[in-house]
């Protein structure tokens, strides 16, 4: 199995700019939703957010295909932008 | 591509890989970091003219007698008494008005950042012994390396800092990854085989990285987390950051309204007369509490009825107490100025679990609590953070270099190569430089400080060009003898310069200016037996062993195609 | 910290003799007795080296050192295998003896 030029240039997409967006919305998602006093969720939100950034990388580079490292990546990326924009409208 | 194999080899393929993206960013992080932590000691040996103070049990009452005679109307004095990590007084004031302005501004509970000094204020540097004021040149000092490994220079402040958590971040994918990748950690934990090229260096990058695991883990991670308002605004968008301002400013509206009420306690009392209390009595009360000397004192108000004074330890003594940019501060007590009573002794800990987390790698990260055995230990882990980050580098490029059995490198790879001397090498020419900046210019030039940085990155920039005409191996070889002899010379350009040399310092037990000079000295012979090694180098000796890591390789060359 | 430095020497040193290449680097020819319980020794100082710090109030700070301990220790025990192996075993010897040295200086006042 030979990865082409393509598929490898994907991969680094969903590793660097896929991983960053996963982390930066879960992260988002999770300061929002975690029942926390003051600026504890913001802080295990930040930590937390680092190592999803460094488990979707991981993710991205030992998936089976591109397609794989994608999905993987893709489907946290949309549940938590889903799950920030229903907390925004709630509390507006 | 399933099975334990291929996640192995793709966690190579990854580890190579984000270990040299920003790899000469991070190696000139974690030497600049590394020398961080002696940055007072670093700033100290940069202004000798400070070396002849000698610690005495006077200090605190030289300070006050220097502070009542220039400063008698000020609003606040403050005064850093000699501490393992400096030998001299420093004193400063404010004045009234701008004091006034600033409590006023904290009663409304907004304000900038409190406590430091805006106008209004002046400061100087005492002989610990006699109270001489002392003229030190001007020095960028260790703060511009301090700065350097996290804000990088010149550049705007957020962008640096985006660069380097960046970089931070492939730090840990690449720490992760190379766990995943050797999966002998146990078996090799002690070997190091000498001499044999690429073994060599991967034994090197292994020791070096199981060795100290731990310290590079919370290293990379405190640092990032560091980061984490720059790398995940995010998150502090959504979160009500808002409100965090205006709890700081309430915060500190409650602060001011209990200083003001304990110097009202104080000046209700009679039982003292008109002139300062003596400073002794309240250090050693201090001192025996706390079992470990004072090395901060503040006077509110010193000339009038409500004067305190409040002490602050010389190192946190524990990991959750915070330490910000003052690195105290979690402890203090407070004494009324005039009757030397103690009014409160004060430890301010974070109080929830994630809080008590977060402030801990904090504390890790900035070792301000280290004392002087524990400082050492950093620093030595810092140091083989430093090799590990360095042997990577060079691993990439011999690794490379084995497969092409002979043939001409492609044009990525010496580019590979040429990096990695001027970005290994050469940044130790760029520190020796800087430090020799330090002794040579002279010492009236207006904007001094700004000079040293200039000759460490002129010096830097020439390190860069210079691979460029000379064939790689002679590069190494001469970068590495020219930063060796550099820093060996350091001891001795010290003592044709100034009076604050081994002769001096080593008889008088002058450890932060003597410890300087032997670390200088040890680097220097470190470079230069690196650039005899390189020179003694053979490399058909290693032309026929299989090449190290077959899996791996075989992968990259897939990728790369 | 010194003893526990002591320890934690002894224990990579135990760690490193129960290896066979080691072993081999030490010149070390008749396995005995000590080779066959090397490894569980060296797991068990490992064990202890800690302990000395667990007599200091500040836990944190405590843990701090003793990761700072186990890296200088396992270094040196590394450095000393690869450039002086053979004197490793005398080194660790010395180091014994250091151990108890400092084991008494600490018992000792309390007695007295």
């Amino acid at each position: 199995m030979r990865p082409t030029r393509t598929a490898l240039l994907s991969r680094i997409a969903a590793g660097v700019l896929g991983s960053y967006a996963a982390a930066s919305l879960g992260a988002a998602a999770l300061a929002f939703a975690l029942p926390l006093p003051g600026r504890d969720a913001v802080t295990l939100a930040q930590m937390t957010g680092f190592l999803i950034f460094t488990a979707a990388i991981i993710w991205a580079f030992s998936a089976q295909s591109a397609a794989r490292a994608w999905a993987g990546i893709g489907i946290p990326v949309i549940v938590s932008a889903a799950l920030l924009a229903i907390l925004l409208a709630l509390r507006s | 591509m399933t099975g334990e194999g291929s996640l192995r080899q793709s966690m190579s393929w990854l580890h190579g890989w984000a270990g040299l993206v920003l790899g000469w960013l991070l190696f000139a992080v974690f030497l600049t970091g590394t020398i961080a932590y002696f940055r007072q000691e670093v700033t100290a040996w940069m202004q000798p003219e400070l070396a002849g103070s000698v610690p005495s049990p006077q200090a605190a009452e030289l300070a006050v007698a220097a502070l009542q005679q220039r400063a008698p109307d000020a609003g606040s004095w403050r005064i850093g008494l000699p501490t393992p990590r400096s030998n001299t007084v420093s004193i400063s004031w404010q004045d009234r008005q701008s004091l006034d302005v600033k409590r006023g501004e904290e009663r409304g509970g907004r304000g900038g950042r409190g406590g430091g000094r805006r106008g209004g204020g002046e400061s100087l540097i005492l002989d610990a012994s006699t109270g001489a004021v002392l003229t030190p040149r001007k020095t960028a000092g260790g703060n511009f390396l301090y700065r350097f490994h996290f804000e990088l220079y010149a550049l705007p402040r957020e962008w640096a800092r985006w660069i380097v958590g960046l970089a931070t971040m492939a730090m840990f994918v690449a720490i992760i990854s190379g766990i995943i990748t050797h999966k002998k950690i146990f078996k090799d934990f002690f070997t190091f085989r000498p001499a044999k090229g690429q073994r060599s260096w991967l034994d090197a990058h292994n020791a070096t990285a199981v060795l100290s695991l731990p310290f590079h883990i919370m290293i990379t991670f405190s640092g990032l987390l560091l980061f984490a308002s720059t790398l995940l605004p995010l998150t502090e968008r959504f979160a009500g950051g808002e409100d965090r301002r205006g709890e700081r400013g309430a915060a500190r509206a409650l602060e001011a309204a209990h200083i003001e009420s304990l110097q009202n306690r104080a000046a209700s009392d009679v039982a003292g007369g008109a002139a300062l209390a003596p400073l002794v009595p309240m250090l050693a009360e201090a001192e025996k509490l706390w079992g470990q000397p004072v090395s901060r004192i503040t006077i509110t108000d010193p000339g009038r009825p409500g004067a305190m004074v409040e002490l602050l330890p010389t190192w946190n003594d524990k990991l959750i107490q915070h330490s910000g940019s003052g690195g105290l501060g979690a402890v203090k007590m407070r004494f009324g100025g005039r009757t030397g009573e103690r009014l409160e002794s004060e430890e301010d800990l974070p109080e929830t679990l994630t809080a008590r987390v977060d402030t801990a790698l904090g504390s890790l990260h900035r070792a301000r609590f280290a004392a002087p055995t524990l400082r050492w230990l950093f620093f030595l882990t810092g140091v083989g953070g430093t090799i590990m980050v360095g042997s990577g580098l060079i691993l990439w490029s011999v690794k490379r270099a084995q497969r092409l059995r002979g043939a001409p490198p492609g044009r990525g790879h010496r580019f590979v190569d040429h990096m990695n001397v001027a970005g290994v090498a050469g940044l130790f020419i760029a520190v020796a430089a800087y430090f020799w900046a330090n002794r040579l210019l002279p010492t009236g030039l207006a904007g001094r400080g700004e000079w040293e940085i200039r000759a460490f990155f002129a010096v830097w920039c020439l390190c860069l060009l210079h691979p460029l005409i000379r064939p790689l191996k002679r590069a190494w070889i001469e970068q590495l003898s020219l930063g060796g002899l550099l820093f060996a010379g350091i001891p001795v350009l010290n003592a044709i310069t100034t009076r604050a040399h081994l002769g001096n310092t080593l008889v008088s037990g002058n450890w932060i200016y003597a410890g300087f000079d032997i670390v200088a000295l040890v680097t220097g012979i470190c470079l230069l037996q690196a650039a005899r090694r390189v020179a003694l180098h053979r490399p058909r000796a290693i032309a026929s062993q299989p090449p190290l890591m077959p899996a791996a390789s075989a992968y990259t060359a897939q990728a790369a195609e | 910290m010194p003893i526990s430095l002591c320890l934690s020497f002894l224990a990579f040193f135990a760690l490193a003799f129960s290896m066979g290449r080691h072993r081999q680097q030490m010149t070390v020819r008749r396995l005995g007795a000590f080779g066959r319980f090397s490894a569980p020794a060296g797991w068990g100082l490992l064990l202890l080296s800690p302990l000395p710090f667990a007599l200091l109030p500040n836990e944190g700070i405590a843990l701090t050192e003793w990761f700072g301990v186990l890296t200088v220790a396992a270094t040196g025990v590394l450095l000393m295998l690869t450039y002086r192996p053979r004197a490793l075993p005398l080194a660790a010897a010395a180091v014994s003896v250091l151990l108890l040295i400092l084991a008494l200086l600490v018992v000792l006042p309390g007695r007295v």
